[in-house]
C-alpha cells in the first residue's frame, strides 16, 4: 500500500527547508560561484580551458591521475575480491574477524593511515628496517615518494570501498545456486566463472565505480605519500589556488575534475548505488 | 460502558455514503458509490484485490480525500474531516500495533490522544482488554504476544474510545486457518455484545459470508450488488457476483423466447429454461451469460430424454459431496455435485448421464457484464 | 576440465592469500600504537625504551590540546546541526510532497562523489570574502555539508522500515500529524537518527582536507594540526595523538554498528 495520510505540502516544504537552505548557502552556491570564476577574466572566456588543454604538462597530470586512479581500481579488486568472497561465505567467530580486519582500517581516519604509510615506507622506515635486519637488503630502498608508494597508500584506504559491495551482492547470491550447479557435475572453477562471478558483478561495477570516483579527486594520500613529484589533479588545483594564486586557472581545473567525477556518477548512477553508502558493515 | 452509540432514533444510517468518488490520475478507483449501513449492523465489503475496497476503506477513515460526494455520520458530513478527528475506530491488516509500547500504553493511546484523565484511562484500557479477554497482558511488548493476542490488542485499541464505527481491513488475514474460523465467531459474538456497527473489508467470501448481516461486493470500484448473504448465494445480482460467491458454472446461450414462467434459452449443449436476475432486460436473439451452481444440477446415470445428454469426465471426492465433472456435447465441460452415497457418485469415466436444473436456478444474465 | 580450485593446496594458498591481505589492511592501524610508546626523539622501529611520554606531550601541549578541543566542539556541533536538519527533511522526503523533492535528494547526496579539494577550494573561496574562514560558524556550516547526506541515508533506511500503517493507525486513535510523528515515528526511527548523529561526528571529527583549507592561525582542527606535523615536525607526538583518534573512532563506529543492530532487531 502506497502511503496515504502523509504530511501536507507546506508542512514537509518547511521541515525540508532548512536542508535546502544549508545545502543552496554551503554547497552549491560556493561551488557554482568558484566554478564560475573559470570563465572571467574579467569579461567571459574560455581562455583558462583552452591553457589547460594545450598544456602538455597538465594533461599529462591529468592523463596520470586518471591511470593512477584506473590502476588503484584494478588492485583494489583483485585484493577485495577474495576478501569480499571470504566476509560473505564465513559464519561464526571467523567472520567477526575478517569483518574486523576490514572495518577498522575503514573506520581509522585517512590521515592516520597515510601517516602510518609514511612510518613503513620512509628511508629508516619500518620495511627497510626489517628488510635490512633481515639480510634482505644493503642499502635502504627508496619506497616512500614514489608511484608505488601512491598506489600501496590509496589501494589500501579505497579498499573497503570496494570489498563492502562486492561482498553484499556476494551475500545475496542463495546458497542453493553454487551447489546445484556442483551437483549438476560443474567444476569449482566453472561455478566460480559461471554462476558466481556473473551474480556478483552488480557488486564489482559499484565497487569499481565508487573506487575510480573517489581516486580521481584524492587529495590527502597523494600530498602526503606521493611527496612534490607526484602531481595528481587534486594537488595541481591547490598548488594553482595558494601557490601561484590563480584562481580562475583552479577553477577550470576543478570544473574538469567535476564533470568528470559527476558525470561517471550519472552515467552510471544505476550501477554506483550511492544509498548504500554508509560506510560500515 | 463499553457500548458504542446506539442507534436511538428510528431508521437514520449510523453511515451513509452517496455518490463517492475517487479518482488516481486516470484511474477511477471508487466509481460512485453509495450505501447505507445501520446502526448494529455487520456490514462487509468484499471484492478481490484492486476492486477499489481499500481505497472506499482509506476514504472512510480519511486517510483519502473523496474527489466527489460525501460521507455522512449520524446526520454530519465528514468527507472533509481529518482522520483524527473522525469516530470511527479502525484494526489493521497486521494490526499496526506500536511496537515501542506495551499492551496497556496501546490501548490507552487513543483515550490519552483525547485527554482522558489517567485514573479514568486505566479503568477503561482494563474493561476493553477484558471485553476481548486478554486481561493480565498489560505490560507485554506487542511482539512478545501470539498473533491471535495482537489481534485482540489490536482490537481493544479500535474500541477503546467508544467510536461510532468500527473499521476492520482484513484483521483475520495474517491468521492461520484454524485460528481465523474461531476468531471469525468470536468477533460476530463480540459484535453482538457491544452493538457495534462495523465495517469489514475482506477478499475472502467465505468470511464474509460467515460474519456480515449484508455484503457489498465490489468490483472495479463499484458496488455489484448489495445484499444478505442469502440473496447473494440465491440471487446472484450479476454473474461477476455470482462467479465470485461460490461455486457456479457460467456459459454462453441465446434467447429463443421470452415467457412468463422464464426464459427459454439455447446453449451448445441443448434448450434450457431460466430465471432472469432482476433489472435486467432481455431480447429474442440477445447473447446472454447463464450460470447454474453445481448443487443445483441433477445428475442422474442412463441417458434419459428429458436432459442434458452428457458423459462423465471425472469424479473427485470432497469429503462432504463429490463433484461430478461432465463433458457436454458441444465438448464444454460442467461441474455438479452428488451426494457420497448417490449410485451417481460411483460412475466410471465415459458413462453416459443426463443433467437439469429447474428453471430457477438458472441464472441468466446480460452477456458482457461480467 | 581439471578441477584446481577443490584442492586442498588451492585452499591452504587462498587462505594465505586472505592473511596477507588482511595483514596489509590491519597494518598501518595496528603501527601507530608501538610507535607512540618508543622512547627516541624521533620515530624508530621497533620501538626501544617504552614509554608512556608522547602522550604527555600530547596532552601537555597548548597546540594540541586546543586543536583536539576546537575538533570536538565542532564536531557535536555538526552532529547537532546535521542530525537536526537531516532527520527533519528525511522525513519530509518520506511522507511528504514538495515542489523540488527528488531534487533535494539527488543534491543532498552529491557531497558524498564530490571530490572534496573542489569543496574545500569553493568554500574557502566563498568564506574568505565573508570573514568565515577560521571560525566555528564556517567549519560547523562546512562540515554540516559533507555530514549530513550521512545523517539522510540512515534516517531514511529506518523510516522506510516504520509501517506506514503504524503512522495511520496513530491518526486514527485520534493523534494530530504532529503528535502521529512525535509519539509513533521518531522513537521508531531513533536508533537510526543516533547512528546519523555519530556518523555525523566522526565525519566532522575526521575531515582533513576542507579543515585544512578553511582552517585559521588560531582555530585549527587535529588533522589540520596532524597534517602540518607530519609535514614539517614528523614524532611519536603524532603516533600518540593518532591512537587517541582510532580509539575514539572505532569506539564510536562499534557504537553506530551497535545502534544499527539494535534497530534491526527491534
Amino acid at each position: 500500500m502506497s502511503m496515504r495520510g502523509g504530511l501536507s505540502r507546506s508542512t514537509a516544504a518547511l521541515m525540508a527547508l532548512p536542508l535546502a537552505a544549508l545545502m543552496i548557502a554551503a554547497f552549491v552556491w560556493p561551488l557554482v560561484a568558484f566554478l564560475s570564476v573559470s570563465l572571467f577574466d574579467p569579461g567571459f572566456t574560455l581562455e583558462h580551458y583552452a591553457r589547460l588543454f594545450a598544456t602538455e604538462l597538465y594533461l599529462e597530470v591529468l592523463g596520470e591521475t586518471i591511470l593512477t586512479a584506473l590502476i588503484v581500481t584494478a588492485v583494489t579488486l583483485l585484493l577485495g575480491y577474495p576478501i569480499a568472497w571470504m566476509m560473505a561465505k564465513l559464519r561464526g567467530r571467523w567472520a567477526w574477524i575478517v569483518a574486523a580486519c576490514v572495518l577498522i582500517p575503514l573506520w581509522t581516519p585517512v590521515l592516520v593511515r597515510s601517516y602510518a604509510w609514511i612510518i613503513i615506507l620512509q628511508r629508516r622506515g619500518v620495511l627497510n628496517t626489517t628488510l635490512a635486519s633481515l639480510g634482505i637488503v644493503d642499502q635502504p630502498l627508496t619506497l616512500l615518494y614514489t608511484f608505488g608508494a601512491v598506489v600501496l597508500a590509496m589501494t589500501h584506504v579505497l579498499m573497503p570501498f570496494m570489498i563492502l559491495p562486492i561482498q553484499s551482492s556476494l551475500r545475496a547470491i542463495p546458497e542453493e545456486l553454487p551447489r546445484a550447479a556442483r551437483g549438476l557435475g560443474a567444476s569449482h572453477l566453472r561455478v566460480f566463472t559461471s554462476v558466481i562471478l556473473p551474480l556478483s558483478l552488480p557488486g564489482v561495477m559499484a565497487g569499481c565505480l565508487m573506487v575510480f570516483i573517489i581516486a580521481l579527486g584524492f587529495y590527502i594520500t597523494p600530498a602526503l605519500v606521493g611527496g612534490p613529484r607526484t602531481l595528481m589533479i587534486s594537488t595541481l588545483i591547490t598548488q594553482q589556488a595558494f601557490e601561484l594564486l590563480n584562481w580562475p586557472f583552479a577553477a577550470s581545473i576543478s570544473t574538469v575534475l567535476l564533470v568528470l567525477t559527476l558525470g561517471i556518477a550519472i552515467v552510471f548512477r544505476r550501477l554506483l548505488n550511492v544509498d548504500r553508502l554508509s560506510l560500515h558493515a | 460502558m463499553m457500548t458504542p452509540h446506539k442507534n436511538q432514533g428510528g431508521d437514520s444510517a449510523a453511515l451513509s455514503i452517496r455518490s463517492l468518488v475517487k479518482r488516481y490520475g486516470s484511474v477511477v478507483a471508487t466509481d460512485g458509490v453509495s450505501l447505507d449501513v445501520s446502526a448494529g449492523e455487520f456490514m462487509s465489503l468484499l471484492g478481490p484485490s484492486g476492486s477499489g475496497k481499500t481505497t472506499l476503506l482509506m476514504l472512510l477513515a480519511g486517510f483519502e480525500v473523496a474527489d466527489g460526494g460525501e460521507i455522512r455520520m449520524r446526520d454530519r458530513d465528514i468527507s472533509r474531516v481529518p482522520p483524527n478527528k473522525r469516530d470511527i475506530g479502525m484494526v489493521f491488516q497486521r494490526y499496526a500495533l506500536f511496537p515501542h509500547m506495551s499492551v496497556a500504553q496501546n490501548v490507552a493511546f487513543p483515550l490519552r490522544m483525547r485527554g482522558v484523565a489517567k485514573a479514568d484511562r486505566e479503568a477503561r484500557v482494563r474493561a476493553a482488554l477484558e471485553t476481548v479477554e486478554l486481561t493480565g497482558y498489560l505490560d507485554r511488548m506487542p511482539a512478545q504476544l501470539s498473533g491471535g493476542q495482537q489481534q485482540r490488542v489490536a482490537l481493544a485499541r479500535a474500541i477503546v474510545f467508544e467510536p461510532g464505527i468500527l473499521l476492520m481491513d482484513e484483521p483475520l488475514g495474517a491468521l492461520d486457518r484454524k485460528l481465523r474460523k474461531h476468531m471469525q465467531v468470536e468477533l460476530k459474538e463480540l459484535q453482538g455484545r457491544l452493538g457495534a456497527t462495523v465495517i469489514y473489508v475482506t477478499h475472502d467470501q467465505e468470511e464474509a459470508l460467515a460474519m456480515s448481516d449484508r455484503v457489498a461486493i465490489i468490483n472495479a470500484g463499484r458496488i455489484e450488488q448489495l445484499a444478505t448473504p442469502r440473496e447473494l448465494y440465491d440471487a446472484p445480482a450479476s454473474a461477476f457476483v455470482g462467479d465470485f460467491i461460490g461455486e457456479i458454472n457460467l456459459f454462453d446461450a441465446k434467447v429463443e423466447e421470452l415467457e412468463s414462467g422464464g426464459i427459454k434459452l439455447a446453449s451448445g449443449f441443448g434448450p434450457l429454461t431460466g430465471t432472469p436476475v432482476p433489472g435486467a432486460t432481455f431480447s429474442r436473439g440477445q447473447k446472454v451469460h447463464v450460470g447454474i451452481r453445481p448443487e443445483r444440477i441433477a445428475v442422474r446415470a442412463g441417458a434419459a430424454s428429458d436432459g442434458w445428454q452428457a458423459g462423465i469426465r471425472q469424479t473427485i471426492f470432497n469429503g462432504s459431496n463429490v463433484t461430478v465433472y461432465a463433458t457436454m456435447q458441444d465438448g464444454q465441460e460442467l461441474r455438479a455435485t452428488v451426494a457420497p452415497n448417490d449410485r451417481e457418485a460411483s460412475l466410471a469415466r465415459g458413462e453416459a448421464i443426463s443433467l437439469s436444473a429447474a428453471p430457477r436456478d438458472v441464472f441468466v444474465f446480460p452477456a458482457g457484464a461480467a | 576440465m581439471p578441477d584446481a580450485l577443490g584442492t586442498r593446496a588451492f585452499r591452504i594458498a587462498f587462505a594465505a592469500c586472505c592473511a596477507l591481505i588482511l595483514f596489509y589492511l590491519l597494518l598501518p592501524t595496528l603501527l601507530v600504537f608501538p610507535i607512540s610508546l618508543g622512547g627516541d626523539p624521533y620515530i624508530r622501529f621497533p620501538p626501544r625504551n617504552l614509554t608512556l611520554d608522547w602522550y604527555g606531550a600530547y596532552f601537555n601541549d597548548p597546540e594540541w590540546r586546543a586543536a583536539t578541543f576546537f575538533s570536538l566542539k565542532i564536531a557535536l556541533l555538526t552532529a547537532v546541526f546535521s542530525t537536526a536538519i537531516g532527520t527533519a527533511a528525511s522525513i519530509a522526503m518520506a511522507r511528504g510532497s514538495f515542489p523540488g523533492r527528488r531534487l533535494l535528494g539527488v543534491i543532498v547526496l552529491a557531497p558524498l562523489i564530490t571530490p572534496h579539494v573542489v569543496v574545500a577550494l569553493a568554500l574557502y573561496f566563498q568564506f574568505a570574502p565573508l570573514g568565515l574562514v577560521g571560525t566555528t560558524a564556517g567549519f560547523v556550516a562546512a562540515h554540516c555539508v559533507l555530514a549530513v547526506p550521512y545523517v539522510v541515508l540512515m534516517t531514511s533506511a529506518a523510516l522506510a522500515g516504520v509501517d506506514p500503517s503504524l503512522e495511520m493507525a496513530a491518526l486514527n486513535c485520534g493523534a494530530s500529524r504532529w503528535r502521529a510523528l512525535w509519539e509513533v515515528t521518531l522513537p521508531l526511527i531513533l536508533p537510526g537518527v543516533a547512528a546519523g548523529a555519530l556518523f555525523a561526528f566522526l565525519t566532522s571529527f575526521d575531515e582533513t582536507v576542507v579543515s585544512f583549507f578553511i582552517s585559521g592561525v588560531d582555530n585549527k582542527t587535529i588533522t589540520r594540526k596532524i597534517f602540518e606535523d607530519v609535514d614539517f615536525n614528523l614524532t611519536p607526538v603524532i603516533a600518540a595523538v593518532s591512537v587517541v583518534f582510532v580509539l575514539v573512532t572505532v569506539a564510536l563506529m562499534v557504537a553506530v554498528n551497535l545502534t544499527q543492530r539494535g534497530m534491526k532487531r527491534g
